[in-house]
């Protein structure tokens, strides 16, 4: 059974992307959830694409960010939004949300995906927060958009920290990954948003 | 006979509203899911320290060093 809480990240991992992803990674701890990706996985003789549907499969939820469709062409985020519709139309127990920048879009770029709305960003990092709240309900009231407007930009300083002190240029590495959620669960406690 | 049954992709959302009803995981159970060390948790202490001392230098440099607290007051 998938885990209610994880949510599979199938984002772009390029430079300008960076911000979006630090404030998604962010946000989604803030909410309480697990983001997971495929920076997390290492090859270790069993395939790729099969530990990747094997990450996909263990998440309740993914979110496939779509707004890179300009060359270089990259297939590897349809065809990850194609594993998990597969996941979703058999198994039945995971939700799968798609983003992108630009309305409409969709329709030409995916049309067997017509007659559902991507949430859209914009590219801008505060409209990535509000696709979330957007997107989430929960028992309890979820945090405002300001406190984690707030937290989000915290993070991102904490990124270009962790980059410095890794001699790292990006976020997109396992162990850069992995501190940023650490970093990103010690402002959740500190902020009191979910329980320690 | 897929197309058809593409709108069950979302069998968990909220009819009406179309939002996802989430559970909220502890902070230390995303920690633990994802396997973060205990260095990349003092990584991530340090980055976050260094962020607030940047916003508030006069206050962290007294914290940072104790001693000229005291050397202050004295």
């Amino acid at each position: 059974m998938p885990d209610a809480e994880s949510v599979f990240l199938n984002v772009p991992f390029d430079r300008g992307y960076e911000p979006l992803f630090v404030t998604l990674v962010g946000t989604l701890v803030f909410l309480g959830q697990k983001p997971r990706c495929v920076l997390e996985i290492q090859e270790t003789g069993q395939g790729r694409l099969t530990r990747i549907f094997q990450l996909v499969g263990s998440c309740g939820m993914s979110i496939h960010d779509l707004s890179r469709v300009g060359s270089p062409v990259r297939f590897n985020m349809p065809f990850e939004l194609g594993l998990a519709c597969g996941l979703s139309l058999s198994s039945g127990t995971h939700q799968v949300v798609v983003f992108d920048s630009k309305p409409y879009r969709l329709d030409k770029t995916l049309s067997d995906y017509k007659g559902r709305d991507p949430l859209l960003h914009k590219n801008r990092c505060a409209e990535m927060i509000s696709c979330l709240l957007d997107l989430f309900v929960a028992n309890d009231p979820l945090p405002s958009f300001s406190r984690l407007r707030n937290s989000a930009e915290v993070l991102r300083s904490a990124a270009r920290e962790l980059k410095q002190e890794m001699g790292s240029a990006t976020v997109f590495r396992a162990a850069a990954y992995r501190s940023l959620v650490a970093a990103a669960t010690q402002i959740v406690v500190r902020e009191n948003f979910i329980p320690p | 006979m897929a197309r058809a049954q593409l709108s069950d992709v979302f069998p968990h959302r909220m009819p009406t509203t179309g939002k996802i009803q989430i559970q909220r995981a502890s902070a230390s159970e995303i920690t633990s899911s994802l396997h973060i060390s205990a260095q990349e948790k003092k990584r991530a202490s340090r980055a976050l320290f260094a962020v607030t001392a940047a916003k508030e230098p006069k206050v962290l440099r007294g914290r940072q060093n104790p001693s000229s607290k005291a050397a202050n007051k004295s």
